[in-house]
């Protein structure tokens, strides 16, 4: 599907040269997202949940006035759900107009690299996780995945 | 090249407002409303977009303007009758003028065909005015020569068709009369302290003949020395009046103590006209009215902008008398001379010309934005103060409560900057009536009442559409044909009125028509052969008259341009939710039908009732709450499966489980240990929300979740709450309804949301 459509708007640069990225861990796993879309990190605040929302959405938090969801993203990759702590972590992220945060467990790494590292998502993996897992690279013997954030939250526009 | 492209984006948008005024006027007339002010005010607003438009060289405009300003000067100077045909043919070329402005702006063609012809009307009203009264050889009119003591005619775009209007005093000032007297009036420095002005004073000596005024500006002293608050004027008035001394005195009833006055007969025929000052005659001449004037008698050497004083001497505090002083040597430019006078006279007279400022909007909506969070961070200050073990009667804890009076005040006003009279949308209406009657073939009366109700301007943007939906249908549907009306024994004309007022914190709309009402029995029928209700349906007369607002639902037997596409009333309902809204019509048979709209004041804020349920705070908007109770055992009743009703003195209402309709708790909560808030939906409908505890009654800001999530069942959108925590505000209408699974005709709301 999406899997393998082109980086989208979230990398400006010429897509061969280097490219930054935010690495993550959600349990074991490393995950990272670009770092274009990044708008900011920050601690775990509990969120009111929404009803009628998909397993993985937490629920919404205060962004300074702006009201922010919450995605669990270890559900959203059809993971066990994350029990957030204190030390748990929000990535928020931008996709087009919209603003949403990322529920991880810690943020790892920055990391600098090129498109020739990523590789196609294995076969292995589930049909969801290949939706929003554009690519794998090997990066000092760990693997990460690049997550792609566009579709990670519910498109209620499309319903509505 | 962009300063030019803001000029005409002004030039644009002061026309909007000249036409507004025109338009306001002419119905004025039409209604027998009019003063003189009125026909002024009319002939300005052609006169100010005839100006501008020739600045942009927008010939057509120009020229159709000139015809239309010809027209009114004739009607103006009272030669022309504002019968009822004139002003039909007046109020279609002010359309016809709004078309052109439309053209000049956003480009493509005008109704070249109609406009012409409408001059050729307009030029026939000119002669008939021509005809029916010999021209006054002092009423010189338009295509005169420069009048002989009007100074040449000249404001920079002299190559352009504009036509001088020599103007004659004595025909604008009314007649003059028998009894003459020389008045000498030198205001004190008292009397604008006093907040009376000299220029008042002067206009309502005008009021009474023909007078000549003489400014003596002898005694004003350099700048330097000059003291702001000082009079150093003093006016020499020549009057020739039918009124008798008495009469003149009374002009001065209120300043005589504080100027020197002297008012003496003079014999008759005086004719010297030496000390005749012709500058501040022409001030008083332009105050008097028309900008016309300012054509006739423009001096090219000074005082390039005239309209300037008015407004300049509306301001008591000044203390400054009307001064024939160049003190402007920018470009005449009319509209923005008019508009300054159009702003007083929009408030209904009384001189005070409104001052106001041009502010994109986007500046006003951060501030409200950031207003709305400094609200929010002084709550949650103050509570963790308080939280922290802050005593109540602390000196902080006066300066936490001084504090938020002071931020609510601050919210108040800066929602009061939104705030705008519901006439901008009024305006747009008597057009739209005129058009549907035309097409339709109904003769319909426009009655509109509360313009001036203010409200917020999303809410007035978003107003617009709905309210043209419904005027339309109200024509088109309730109206009836003129002949079935005489038949019904109502007048040929059929009335719609439409009316605005503030009711307990909302606005409520309410258009009504005095047509035939809804046939119950064809919607009922119709409602039944489109599928919308079960044929056996037993539908109480309420329920019937609302199934017009279902999706698909349209009686109109062939399809008319206007309306009977079927997304009438229910495109309306949606998008008057959307606005976080209701719609609901009561009708008579044979009386007629109306349409009441209630909208919130605004978007940003809601009146909110907070409630606990389960384990996360809610807010009830307050609107929807009718009272609140704790059941009793005894009062609540199985029904059916696990649906449960509540009785509230003699009806039992459907009781709501909010924890379980949104999902926080699958158990049935125990009816007697929550509190139950009856809540009305806008259909009518009563029903009972269980929650489990109220915490209080509080404005909430209102957040968007589509902004970055999308909709949510049973929810209208967000808020942040004291705590810095998020809370949701329910849809009513939604949780009601979706807690009714069995077939309700009125779940359209579920996706509704404010914002």
């Amino acid at each position: 599907m999406t899997t393998l459509s082109p980086p989208q708007n979230d990398n400006r640069t010429d897509p061969r040269s280097a490219r930054e990225l935010i690495a993550f861990c959600i349990g074991e796993q490393e995950f990272c997202v670009d770092i274009m879309s990044v708008r900011e990190i920050r601690g775990w605040t509990q969120a009111t949940p929404l009803p009628h929302a998909p397993s993985y959405v937490n629920g919404v938090i205060n962004l300074r006035g702006a009201v922010l969801p919450i995605v669990d993203l270890a559900a959203r990759l059809g993971f066990p759900r994350t029990v957030p702590t204190a030390r748990s972590v929000i990535i928020v992220v931008r996709v087009e107009q919209q603003l949403f945060g990322l529920l991880v467990d810690a943020v790892s790494d920055i990391l600098t690299i090129t498109d020739e590292l990523l590789q196609p998502t294995p076969d292995l993996a589930s049909d969801l996780a290949k939706t929003f897992v554009r690519g794998v690279m090997a990066i000092e013997g760990r693997m990460i995945s690049l997550i792609a954030t566009d579709n990670v939250l519910p498109q209620y526009q499309n319903v509505a | 090249m962009d300063a030019m492209a803001e000029i005409r984006q002004t030039f644009f948008e002061e026309c909007a407002e000249q036409l507004a005024e025109l338009e306001a006027g002419l119905l004025a007339i039409e209604n027998d409303e009019a003063d003189s002010d009125t026909v002024n005010a009319v002939f300005r607003a052609v006169h100010s977009i005839k100006g501008g438009a020739g600045a942009f060289s927008l010939d057509d405009l120009v020229h159709f303007a000139h015809v239309f300003e010809t027209t009114l000067d004739e009607m103006r100077s009272g030669r022309l009758e504002s019968s009822e045909k004139v002003v039909k043919i007046m109020l279609r070329s002010a359309d016809a003028l709004a078309d052109l402005v439309t053209v000049a702006r956003d480009g493509g063609t005008a109704d070249a065909e109609r406009n012409a012809a409408l001059i050729d009307e307009l030029k026939g009203l000119v002669a008939l005015a021509k005809g029916e009264e010999p021209p006054a050889p002092s009423a010189g009119k338009s295509a005169a020569a420069p009048a002989s003591d009007g100074p040449v005619y000249d404001d920079g775009m002299g190559d352009l068709d504009f036509t001088p209007v020599a103007v004659d005093l004595s025909d604008l000032m009314g007649i003059g009369g028998d009894n003459r007297f020389k008045i000498v009036f030198k205001p004190s420095p008292r009397m604008y302290a006093k907040a009376n002005e000299a220029n008042r004073v002067l206009r309502d000596v005008y009021a009474l003949g023909e007078a000549k005024v003489v400014c003596n500006t002898s005694e004003v002293p350099l700048l330097t020395a000059i003291d702001p608050e000082g009079a150093y004027l003093t006016f020499t008035i020549e009057l020739s009046t039918a009124e008798s001394e008495e009469k003149v005195r009374e002009v001065f009833e209120f300043v005589e103590f504080d100027s020197d006055l002297s008012i003496e007969a003079l014999p008759d025929e005086d004719d010297d006209d030496d000390s005749d000052d012709p500058d501040i005659a022409d001030i008083l001449a332009r105050i008097k009215a028309t900008p016309d004037d300012e054509g006739g008698a423009d001096d090219v050497s000074g005082k390039d902008e005239p309209e300037e004083e008015p407004a300049k001497a509306a301001e008591p505090a000044k203390a400054e008398a009307p001064k024939p002083a160049p003190e402007k040597a920018a470009a005449p430019s009319a509209p923005a001379a008019a508009k300054a006078e159009a702003g007083g006279d929009g408030k209904g007279g009384g001189g005070g010309a409104a001052q106001t400022i041009r502010v994109d909007l986007e500046r006003v909506d951060r501030l409200i934005d950031l207003v709305g969070e400094l609200v929010i961070h002084q709550v949650m200050l103050s509570q963790r103060a308080y939280q922290a073990g802050l005593a109540r009667a602390s000196d902080v804890a006066v300066g936490f409560d001084e504090l938020e009076q002071l931020t609510r005040e601050i919210q108040d006003s800066v929602m009061a900057i939104r705030a705008q009279p519901v006439k901008s949308v009024f305006q747009r209406l008597p057009r739209l009536v005129r058009e549907v009657a035309d097409i339709s073939g109904k003769q319909v009366r426009l009655i509109t009442e509360g313009e001036w109700t203010e409200v917020d301007k999303t809410v007035i943007e978003r107003l617009a559409d709905p309210l043209t939906h419904m005027i339309r249908n109200a024509i088109d549907h309730g109206l009836e044909k003129p002949e079935d009306r005489l038949s019904a024994g109502k007048t040929e004309e059929g009335v719609v009125r439409v009316a605005a007022m503030h009711r307990s914190g909302r606005i409520v709309i309410e258009i009504s028509d005095d047509g035939a009402g809804i046939n119950r029995k064809r919607v009922k029928d119709i409602a039944i052969k489109k599928g919308l209700i079960p044929a056996e349906a037993n539908l109480s007369d309420e329920e019937i008259d609302n199934l017009i607002f279902l999706p698909g639902f349209s009686t109109a037997e062939k399809i008319s341009s206007l309306s009977g596409r079927g997304v009438g009333m229910d495109v309306v309902k949606r998008s008057i939710q959307a606005l976080g809204g209701r719609v609901s019509i009561t009708s008579r048979p044979g009386k007629g039908s109306t349409f009441t709209m209630s909208l919130p004041l605004t978007l940003a804020v809601l009146d909110g009732m907070i409630v606990s349920v389960g384990d996360q705070t809610v807010v009830v908007p307050l609107t929807a709450i009718i009272e609140t109770l704790q059941p009793k055992a005894s009062e609540v009743k199985s029904f059916g499966g696990d649906a449960r009703l509540v009785q509230v003195r003699d009806n039992f209402l459907p009781l709501v489980d909010v924890a379980r309709e949104l999902g926080y708790s699958y158990e049935q909560a125990s009816a007697t240990g929550g509190v139950a808030i009856l809540v009305e939906a806008e259909n009518g409908a009563r029903s009972a929300l269980l929650v489990d505890a109220i915490q209080g009654q509080r404005q909430v800001v209102i957040k968007s979740l589509e902004a970055n999530y999308g909709r949510v069942p049973g929810i209208a959108a967000a808020t942040i709450l004291g705590d810095g925590r998020v809370a949701l505000i329910l849809d009513v209408d939604a949780v009601v309804a979706t807690s009714r699974p069995e077939g309700n005709f009125f779940n359209s709301s579920m996706q509704h949301a404010a914002e």
